[in-house]
């Protein structure tokens, strides 16, 4: 499983349950809602076909298959490719909250047991993420992530180094600080780096805050 | 009379004698004077025209010797005067390399005190970094080895707490 399966997964998801309610767009709220319901539809189907219309949607991917097929950056105007990238970012910042460093010493058993614990949906959406985080290492699925969605204007990047590892409460608080100040398509990455000695080290949307212990001593054994 | 007679002179003969000698003085002076008188003027006008060209001559060796003596002057005075001026330049030129030596001079030791500087300060740069390097190693070593877990997680918190102000 890599990157690009789980994007195919999550466009087949959304032109399966298009292909089983062709009416969709002519239904009401409500009968919408049932009908995403019905199917078990990911968050970003939902969010998605409620965003976008027939005609976006056929542009979306026209775009969208142009793009892959050329390997160039979707439109501005592809308002799927900013969905992939957001409930990407979002399921990321998610794993980056609820797995900490230790998740990649575990057995295969115990990280499934803690990813269902993290991500508790079971459709084939999560189903495909959770395996995909189960196949890479963090840092190749962050670089991987940061490759598709550094395409997007709206993009960025913040990664977050401390001494000792936080607790997930505090990863969460520190997502949804950036992602409140940047938006959501905000892609954090938390490091441990016992060389900071303590505190912590922010580098966010190319700027560089260094509030570890480290830079605190070299300031302080400076002579000049 | 008689006293001649008595000494054997006769008049007659002494009148003879006169004659003769002065048939042989006008002979003589008919023949030989104007000859003699000629080559004598002619003898006096060489010698005359001699001494004239000796004095010529010295008047002219006077003369070239004034004129050897004023060119001589002449030139000790342009040599001198050269002298003078070639004494002038060296002096100029002497003092000219003098000053392009004594720039040249300050140059090269502005330089090479600037390069001592220099050095000094990069010497002094890269021990001082070479130290804050060992302080901060030192520091750092004896934090992370000393400082409970506990501080160093709420450094953490803090931090961010730092961050979010």
């Amino acid at each position: 499983m890599n990157l690009e399966n789980f994007i195919s997964i999550l466009l087949h998801e959304t032109l399966s349950f298009l292909s089983q309610h062709p009416n969709l767009f002519d239904l009401n709220a409500k009968d919408t809602e049932v009908a995403f319901d019905r199917a078990s539809l990911s968050a970003f189907s939902r969010e998605y076909l409620l965003d976008v219309d027939a005609s976006q949607l056929m542009f979306d991917l026209k775009d969208l298959t142009k793009s892959m097929k050329s390997n160039v950056s979707p439109s501005a105007k592809n308002v799927l490719s900013a969905h992939i990238s957001r409930f990407i970012c979002k399921l990321a910042n998610q794993a980056a909250v609820g797995l900490d460093k230790s998740f990649a010493l575990l057995s295969r058993e115990e990280q499934v047991g803690r990813l269902q614990a993290v991500f508790k949906t079971d459709n084939s959406v999560m189903k495909a993420f959770k395996e995909l985080v189960l196949q890479n290492s963090f840092e190749s699925l962050v670089s991987k992530v940061r490759a598709f969605v550094s395409q997007q204007d709206d993009f960025v990047e913040v990664t977050v180094q401390y001494a000792v590892d936080v607790t997930a409460s505090e990863r969460r608080q520190i997502v949804s600080e950036f992602t409140d100040k940047y938006g959501d398509m905000t892609l954090v990455y938390f490091q441990v780096n016992p060389r900071l000695i303590g505190g912590m080290r922010i580098f966010a949307n190319g700027q560089l805050t260094d509030l570890s212990w480290q830079k605190k001593i070299e300031t302080l054994t400076k002579i000049k | 009379m008689e006293g001649l007679a008595n000494l054997g002179i006769s008049m007659e003969s002494i009148v003879i004698y006169i004659i003769n000698y002065g048939l042989l003085l006008a002979v003589l002076s008919y023949l030989l004077y104007d000859p003699i008188v000629k080559f004598t003027d002619k003898r006096r006008e060489t010698i005359k025209g001699q001494l004239e060209e000796a004095e010529m001559i010295k008047k002219e060796f006077a003369s070239q010797l004034e004129t050897l003596k004023e060119e001589k002057l002449e030139t000790e005075k342009k040599l001198q005067s050269e002298l003078e001026a070639m004494r002038s330049f060296v002096e100029e030129k002497r003092k000219e390399l003098i000053s392009e030596m004594e720039t040249e001079r300050k140059s090269m030791l502005e330089k090479a005190a600037q390069e001592i500087a220099e050095a000094k300060e990069e010497m002094v740069s890269e021990v001082e970094v070479e130290l804050q390097k060992k302080m901060s190693q030192i520091i750092l070593e004896v934090i992370s080895n000393k400082v409970p877990k506990e501080v160093i997680a709420e450094s953490v918190t803090e931090s961010w707490s730092e961050y979010k102000k």
